[in-house]
């Protein structure tokens, strides 16, 4: 039977079904492409020197009193940079600690401090601070350091810190890292957990301090 | 041959598919779940959540918000980047038409600064929405106290 020329030439386009498969390998090679890049530029939490809080002596002041980071007190120290007036990613680690921190049998959770270093000594006194943090947990802290400290620390974890001036008038916010930096009794630092991210952060953080605690 | 032809048809079928649009109805922005986070007494800064759905056939744009016991209520965005959480002001929102948009812990949220006075959770608090066209819309947030339940792992403790 004779073929219309077009449908010839449909028919063997069709038959030529290499040019699908080229397709398909470049949208399998895209995706692998895609996934590689996403992967590599994806924030993790790394500190390209460790920090040694050890050396630096420090001692926070909180409404309870003094709160040395190295009195080899056999507790865990979990330490996260913060303020008060922060809406969204202060609450929601302090959230998450205390979820974790009730996860902990007894005997674990005798061994564990969290404490939140105020970024903004401006607007957040001791109590304000103490109010804010006891709010989530009765074991997390809401600490100042001297400035003197309060820059030695920030450079030893590596963290940003940027007041941010709302201009319709609403104050101002502070940009910072959100990690959570887990600390042991000398100093050491055991493990930085990033803000939000995948997966069950509570589950993430008691496997740590657990392990931790050995 | 039929393979490399039913996988295209594939391609072609997710890249077209129709998104499912709601039919034309008086309601502008609908508004549900709006809540506000609890907050101990002496703080004055606190941030309030919804869900938007914009049934309509044209798109809704949020203008600015209104609550009465907040000196002042804007719409802002928390974002992650490199490790660094920002918060910045949203001037205005737009909700496609047959778009939901979430208003949720940890992004978009509406920022509530200067709190007249104490805020309990299950207190209900009036929060207006003003649009670009039309008039505002009320809704009324619960206070929430969003510490979590954890519930005990007891097969590990008993």
């Amino acid at each position: 039977m004779e073929k219309f020329p077009a449908e010839q030439k449909i028919a063997s386009f069709l038959s030529n079904y290499r040019i699908f498969a080229l397709i398909q390998w470049l949208i399998i090679a895209l995706i692998i492409f895609a996934t590689t890049w996403t992967w590599w530029h994806s924030y993790r939490p790394s500190l390209k020197v460790a920090p040694d809080i050890g050396a630096l002596n420090i001692s926070l002041n909180s409404h309870a009193g003094p709160i040395p980071l190295t009195n080899r007190d056999g507790k865990l120290k979990l330490l996260y940079f913060g303020y008060t007036h922060c809406v969204n990613a202060c609450p929601l680690t302090l959230h998450n600690w205390a979820a974790a921190f009730e996860l902990l049998d007894e005997q674990e959770r005798t061994r564990v401090q969290g404490i939140m270093i105020s970024l903004d000594p401006a607007r957040d006194t001791q109590s304000l601070l103490n109010e804010y943090t006891s709010y989530f947990h009765h074991q997390i802290a809401g600490a100042t350091a001297t400035p003197e400290q309060l820059e030695q620390l920030v450079t030893a974890f590596q963290i940003y810190y940027q007041t941010y001036n709302d201009a319709t008038g609403n104050g101002y916010s502070i940009d910072h890292t959100a990690n959570t930096y887990i600390i042991d009794d000398t100093g050491k630092l055991v493990k930085v957990i990033a803000y939000g991210g995948k997966g069950d952060k509570t589950r993430e953080l008691v496997k740590t301090i657990r392990q931790a605690l050995g | 041959m039929l393979y490399y032809l039913r996988l295209l048809s594939f391609y072609v079928l997710i890249a077209n598919f129709p998104p499912a649009i709601a039919q034309d109805q008086e309601t502008t922005l609908a508004i549900e779940n709006a809540y506000i986070r609890a907050i101990p007494p002496s703080l004055t800064t606190t941030a309030a959540y919804l869900s938007l759905y914009n049934p309509g056939d044209k798109p809704v744009t949020i203008r600015g918000i209104h609550c009465d016991v907040a000196a002042t209520a804007e719409l802002h965005e928390s974002a992650m980047d490199q490790g660094v959480m920002k918060m910045r002001p949203v001037p205005e929102l737009t909700i496609a038409a047959g778009a939901k948009l979430e208003l949720a812990p940890g992004g978009l949220h509406i920022m509530l600064s200067g709190l007249k006075q104490e805020i309990k959770a299950g207190d209900k608090i009036a929060l207006g929405l003003n649009l670009s066209s039309g008039p505002a819309i009320i809704t009324i947030a619960t206070v929430r106290d969003m510490r979590m339940k954890v519930e005990h792992d007891h097969q590990h403790h008993h």
